[in-house]
């Protein structure tokens, strides 16, 4: 059990690895277009969703501890597990759907003809598993549960199982997402990009297998 | 009085969050300068060299708080060894790093370019490598405050003295690297070398208010 426990752990470590490796390469990809083409609408949404991306995983954990370091042992009691679903699940979550899905759907949006329509289907799927992740993660946020449980006379590990299995199905959007910049990248040929979109694919698969795991836990 | 003091540890706090978010910029800064550069002239010792350093660094400071994480996981419990872990993770680990790849590598990059103004590398590096060199003794004594072994309160004073001392060595390292990025003139360089210099002044203060606290 533990071990199925370190096992989702260690997953989600690596998933954050891939994720600011990732965003590197689109902070890159970003400055190079600067370099060449100068301020152009292309360069400042790379910069910006790698920029986001990247700093946000340095600091989050930082800010947890900042948070625990201030609040004391009442901290520990009451506001950690709401704080932890904050920072670690539902404001990444936003950051995420915020760039991939609105960003990229702004920029695919205004390229049309150039390729842009890869971009937009990225987006979309992006914002369908961002709106449906971004929903579970509230309903915990809420103990959503155990109105559950007491509503449709169902067992937790029940409700657990459906929620996993939902959130499992629904990261097969994130993956779709990422094939989709991958077939940009490759139409654009930007190699840098087309790394980028490898290593977000890599994290993708890389949290489906960390929700299978999860759903092992039961 | 005692208001004071809890002010003191809540900004020292603050500056060590302000400090590694500079350091996270600027390490992204090294990072993009690198991989642009490699793409434009094709891979040159410097532009590698660029980008190990930068990834080292900021890889690093996405994973130390995760690392002790992991482990607390594992343990289950928070124990003294955890708290001196989580101490040599934060502070120990990624001075060594610092060692290595600011000192280390840029002194070998400094010595193979010497005519291209190398010197200033090399001048950035033995600061650094000096002022890694004395961090190493008080980030130890801090660590065995931690598992409660027998430290005196002196002990303790002398380490929280030092670190500031050390951290202008830090300081005057990064001033080097300034002076060699205005001289070769890669903006970006310039930009990232001037924020690892605030995050590394946000570092001194910090060091100077954890001494205060401890003297008090």
């Amino acid at each position: 059990m533990l071990f199925l426990f370190e096992i989702v752990n260690i997953l989600s470590f690596i998933v954050v690895i891939t994720r600011v490796v990732g965003a590197i390469g689109l902070i890159v990809v970003g400055c190079s277009n600067i370099r060449k083409n100068g301020m152009t609408r292309n360069s400042m949404v790379f910069l910006i969703i790698g920029f986001m991306i990247a700093i946000y995983f340095v600091i989050n954990e930082r800010i947890l501890n900042l948070m625990a370091a201030f609040g004391g042992p009442s901290f520990y009691e009451y506001l950690w597990p709401i704080f932890y679903q904050l920072l670690y699940q539902i404001i990444p979550n936003l950051i995420l759907l915020s760039t991939f899905g609105g960003l990229f759907l702004f920029l695919g949006i205004k390229n049309k003809q150039n390729y842009g329509k890869f971009l937009l289907f990225s987006s979309i799927s992006w914002i369908i598993f961002g709106v449906i992740s971004l929903w579970d993660n509230i309903l915990i946020l809420l103990n959503s549960s155990y109105i559950f449980v007491i509503y449709f006379h169902i067992t937790i590990s029940i409700d657990y199982f459906i929620r996993e299995s939902v959130l499992i199905i629904n990261s097969n959007f994130m993956v779709i997402s990422m094939v989709f910049l991958l077939i940009y990248a490759v139409k654009m040929k930007e190699r840098i990009l087309l790394y980028s979109s490898i290593v977000f694919l890599v994290a993708a698969k890389l949290y489906s297998l960390s929700l299978i795991f999860g759903i092992f836990r039961l | 009085m005692f208001f004071q003091f809890e002010i003191l540890i809540a900004f020292s706090r603050i500056l060590q969050f302000t400090v590694v978010l500079f350091q996270a910029i600027g390490f992204l800064g090294l990072i993009t300068v690198g991989i642009t550069r490699t793409r434009e002239k094709s891979i040159i010792e410097k532009s590698f060299l660029l980008i190990i350093v930068g990834s080292a660094e900021f890889i690093y400071l996405v994973i130390n708080e995760r690392i002790f994480n992991l482990i607390f996981g594992l343990q289950g419990v928070y124990t003294l060894e955890l708290l001196a872990i989580q101490d040599a993770l934060n502070y120990l680990v990624p001075n060594i790093i610092s060692m290595m790849t600011f000192g280390g590598l840029f002194l070998y990059l400094g010595i193979r370019n010497k005519q291209n103004f190398g010197r200033l590398l090399v001048l950035s590096a033995i600061c650094r490598i000096i002022g890694g060199i004395i961090l190493i003794f008080p980030y130890n004594i801090t660590s065995l405050a931690n598992l409660s072994l027998p430290i005196t309160l002196q002990d303790l004073q002398l380490a929280y003295m030092i670190i500031p001392i050390a951290s202008i060595s830090v300081i005057i390292s990064y001033i080097f690297l300034l002076r060699y990025t205005l001289k070769i003139n890669v903006k970006l360089l310039f930009y990232a070398s001037i924020l690892l210099l605030v995050a590394s002044s946000l570092f001194f203060v910090k060091s100077i208010i954890q001494f205060i606290i401890i003297i008090s």
